[in-house]
Formats: structure tokens, sequence, C-alpha cells
């Protein structure tokens, strides 16, 4: 199918009337291409639950468009819901009193999977989050983890062209993260297209293929990956560690200092290197020189301070006023 | 349309078991649908002696009693208890009409309650030794049958009530004790001030608890049981307007939370 999996334009939503009326989303616009993953950060109300909510057809726009696959999220909320699958973590979500088979079985009946089918489906379905052994126990004996690989199954059960997660790795300790980061990672390979919301800056980072930033409902940023890595202004951090005089400038490397520290003769210097490339080593080796050097750490930029410092540049630039839910 | 219609009914029993199986592990069930015909039937058997006539209309008054509260606390908590799970988003936007899955949810919960309540009150009858008169089985199963269908669309209608007001828990607890009374379950109707007389005939279970009263008496009197088909018939109406009226209300406030 030719055209974007989700397209969405110009979308708001405001909740509330009169002075207690709130945007959470304001002339919201993007595109996620078929077989891509788009990673949305935000910070806490900055309207990506909203936005989720919206592509999942269980809130309506107050403004604007927004479809997946061609089907408009207002007036086809069926053909939608075929299309979609979605994945809210959390405890809550299912029927404790069932078990894990019991409620997967259930709800892939209501996400349209067919009687014929269901069996095989949902058994799949546990075995690929690993769930296959739990799965007739009550989910009320569930741990937190187990319950967000439940989660996890239902929103893969019916096999969804759309995927929206939303914190899919909240909960799961490292060896099922990763687990649930490669199965993400295989589903974008068949072609399914995925809308990952995460606080976990780890998740954005391997899997994601394009980045938005939303920020008091609006889209503040909206670029590949690799733009986005590239948004913090450096590529790297070095710390240096020696004796002596402490060094001021390292024009060889292009770099200023920063975060220098002294204490008992040891000085400790951290440098932002603006770009990494095949002659940074030797350029590191000239400013070095002539130095007592005991330590180089090369740490290159990680997500966490690319967001953190594009969050700093926009709560810088933005006007207050607008009250998130 | 042979498999639309396969589909559908699977949907429903696929809904009616999920329930039934929920239903296992909940307390209130035992109270509403054990525990109160239990009680009622060891006090009124105990206070008077019964001629079996007297009897089948005692006994029809209390099935009929807990009936009414199995329907309040049982099929009319669905969609609250689904919001209380956190699965009501889901439920209420499948890919099946919301109808359909609290259809199926409803009738899950009334024939687990029903099967319940007359089998508590079958082995009440047995050990204390109640006569009670049969005298036209057919139509009693036919009574049995209206029951069914009556709470089912009962507990749809208060389902979608419960969820449009959000304290559903309030509104459970203030309806059952004024039907009980109002509705002529507990006292004959004629025993309630004039201008309240109206109210027992919006009860299908009124109009059941009547047919009965005549059955018991070797009569078929069909009036009752087809106003309490009428009636059960508008609560399926209003319950599937209700639902479709919440759903979208919920869609355009994002009231319908996911978890």
């Amino acid at each position: 199918m030719s055209g974007p999996a989700v397209e969405v334009t110009g979308v708001g939503r405001v909740f509330g009337r009169g002075r207690d009326q709130v945007v959470a989303l304001r002339d919201v616009t993007f595109q996620v291409a078929e077989g891509q993953i788009l990673g949305i950060l935000g910070s806490n109300g900055a309207g990506k639950t909203t936005l989720t909510k919206i592509l999942a057809t269980l809130l309506e726009p107050s403004t604007g468009t927004a479809r997946v696959f061609g089907h408009d999220v207002r007036r086809e909320l069926r053909a939608v819901r075929r299309l979609t699958g979605v994945v809210f973590g959390g405890d809550r979500g299912f029927y404790g009193a069932l078990s894990g088979r019991e409620n997967l079985r259930y709800f892939a009946m209501l996400a349209g999977v067919g009687r014929r089918a269901i069996r095989a489906k949902v058994d799949d379905a546990l075995a690929d989050v690993g769930l296959a052994e739990a799965a007739r126990r009550p989910v009320e004996t569930y741990s937190k983890g187990m319950r967000q690989r439940l989660h996890i199954a239902l929103g893969l059960v019916a096999e969804p062209r759309l995927l929206l997660l939303d914190e899919p790795t909240v909960g799961l300790d490292p060896v099922e993260a990763e687990r649930l980061r490669g199965t993400v990672a295989r589903l974008r390979s068949t072609g399914v297209s995925i809308l990952l919301t995460s606080h976990y800056l780890l998740d954005i980072e391997r899997l994601a293929d394009r980045v938005l930033i939303l920020s008091r409902g609006t889209v503040t940023m909206d670029t590949t990956a690799g733009e986005f890595a590239r948004s913090a202004g450096f590529a790297a951090t070095v710390t240096v560690r020696g004796r002596g005089p402490t060094p001021q400038r390292f024009d060889a490397l292009g770099a200023t200092a920063e975060d220098v520290e002294e204490q008992g003769g040891v000085w400790t210097v951290r440098l932002r290197v603006p770009e990494w490339g095949g002659g940074t080593f030797e350029r590191l080796s000239a400013a070095l020189a002539g130095l007592e050097v005991l330590a180089v750490d090369v740490a290159p930029v990680r997500l966490e301070d690319v967001y953190a410092t594009v969050m700093g540049r926009l709560s810088a630039d933005e006007p207050t006023g607008t009250r998130a839910p | 349309m042979t498999d639309r219609l396969l589909t559908a009914a699977w949907v429903v029993w696929t809904a009616l078991r999920a329930e039934q199986r929920g239903m296992r592990t909940r307390p209130t069930v035992v109270v509403v649908s054990v525990v109160q015909p239990v009680a009622l039937l060891a006090v009124v058997a105990g206070t008077r002696s019964l001629t079996p006539d007297r009897t089948s209309v005692v006994v029809s008054a209390v099935v009929l009693t807990a009936m009414w509260s199995a329907t309040v606390w049982t099929a009319g908590g669905v969609l609250r208890r689904e919001r209380s799970y956190g699965t009501l988003a889901r439920s209420v936007t499948s890919q099946f009409s919301p109808s359909l899955v609290l259809f199926g949810r409803s009738l899950g919960a009334t024939l687990y309650s029903v099967a319940c309540i007359l089998a508590s009150s079958a082995a009440v009858i047995v050990l204390l030794r109640l006569r009670v008169a049969v005298p036209h089985p057919l139509w009693l199963l036919a009574a049995l049958l209206v029951v069914l269908a009556s709470g089912t669309a009962l507990g749809m209608l208060l389902s979608c009530l419960f969820l449009v007001t959000r304290h559903g828990l309030a509104w459970s607890s203030a309806l059952i004790y004024p039907v009980f009374i109002l509705g002529g379950l507990l006292i004959p109707p004629d025993a309630l001030p004039e201008w309240l007389r109206w109210v027992p005939a919006l009860l299908s279970l009124h109009w059941v608890h009547e047919f009965v009263v005549g059955l018991s008496s070797g009569a078929v009197r069909a009036t009752p049981l087809a106003v309490a088909v009428a009636l059960t018939m508008a609560y399926l109406v209003a319950a599937v307007g209700c639902l479709r009226a919440a759903v979208d209300a919920g869609r355009r406030r994002g009231t319908l939370e996911l978890v």
C-alpha cells in the first residue's frame, strides 16, 4: 500500500470549557511511513498519551485530521482498530481472576482474530513474550513484569500493521526489556509501523528511525534519529585526568573545558567534542601533548544528554500559560 | 450471513464465559444469589404453614427478589467493573458492537446468578420439605426464560446508566430496596400508596411474578408475561441507545480510560 501509515494534520485537542479549558494538543502535524518507528518524547503532560489515544480511536480530536493507513480515526473507527494494536503498560487492563490465556483469548477475539485462528495466535503470542508456562495462572498472581509482557502479547496477537507502544519496557528487567526491543525490531523488519512513546531513551535510541518531541501539546522537533543525536551540539564527552598545572584550552580539539575539578594536585577536565571522526584521536593527542595525563575516558553522546539539552533549550524559549492535562 | 451470525454467537459466548469465570471468585455473587434466597425462604417457611400453591408464590417472590439484587450487583455492574479493571476501552472499542459484547457479559452474569439462585432455593425446599405446586411446568419454564432475558436486558441498561453517572456503586446500593418495595416483590402493590402504584408496572420482574401467581392457582394468564416481554425489549433498546451515547460521549470527553 502506498501512502503513510500515520498522517496527522493540524490535530488539536482541548479538554474542558471556559476558564477550566486545557489545551492538550495544538496543531500537531507529522507522518509515519510504513515500516518506520517513530519515537515520541516529551515531559509528563506534553500530550503524548492524548495523541496515542486519538490514534487508537479512544479520543476524538477537537480539530484537524488523523489517518491510519488512509482511514480517518474519527469516521472509520472499525477499519482503524483492525489495523492498530495498542500496548499501554501498567498493572491494570486485565481480568485478575482469569488466566493469562483466558485474558488473551478474550481480547484477541475483541481485536478481530478469527475463531479458527485464535488458539494458534494466542499460543504464539504467549510464547513470543515468554508466558507460555504461566499461561494457565490467574493474572492476579502475575508479577509486574509478567503483566507488562501480557500487555505486549495483547498488542501483538491480532498482528496489527500499526503498533502504538506507550512505555513498553516499564516494569521489565533488563533481560526482558532487551527481549522486547528485539521483538519490536523484528516487527519493523516485517513492515509493521510503530509509534513508540517511552521515558527510557535507550528504547528510542535503539529502535527509533525518527524522533518527535512534544512540548506542551506542540511538536517542537521532528527529525531523524541521527539528526536528533547531533542536535545536542556535541558528538562525545572526553574526560581527562592529570597532574600539574590545570590546562585551560584545548584548541587542537576545537573543544572548551567544562566542569574543571582539582583535588590534591590532580585535575579532571570534561570536554565536549563537537565532531568525532578519523582525525579526532590525533587532535586529542596533540591537545594533550606536554601534559601529565593519568587517564582519558571517551563517551559518545547519549540520548539522555541530547534530550536534556534540547528540553533545556525549549523550556528557556517557551512562553508559559498553557496548562497541560 | 451465516458466518457473521456464527461470529456474533461466538463473541457472545466468549464474553459470557469470560464473565462467568470472573464471577467464580466474587463474594457478592454468594451473598445475593445464595445467602439472600436461602435466608428469605428459611424465614418465610418457618413463620407460617404454607399450602403448596402459596409456597409457589413465596418461592417466586424470593427468586425474583434475589434476581433483582443479582441484576443490580452482577449484570448491572459489568461496565463499572470494566472501568475499575482498566478494560473498559478495549471492551467498548473492539471490532464488534459494544452492545454485543455487553449482551454476552450480561447474559453470562444473569445465567450464573439464576443458576445459583435456583440451586440454593431448591436446596432449601428439599431440606425444609416444602411442598411446591407446579401446575404448568412448561409455562413456568417460559417464565424462567423471560426472567433470564429480562435480567440480561435490565442488567445491560443498569450497567450503562451506572457508567454514565460515574457513581455506579452508590446507585447500586440506592436502587436495591426501593425496587424491592415499590416493585411489589416483597409487599403486594396494593399496599402501596395509590400515587406510587404505577411504579411496579415498569418492572418486568413484577409482571413475571403476577404470571407465576396466576400459574400457582392453575390459571395461565398470558398478558402479564407479554407485558414482561415487551418491557424486556424496551430495556434492551434503551440499553443499546444508552451504551452508544455513553461510548460516543466517552470518546468526545476522553473518559474511556484504557488502563
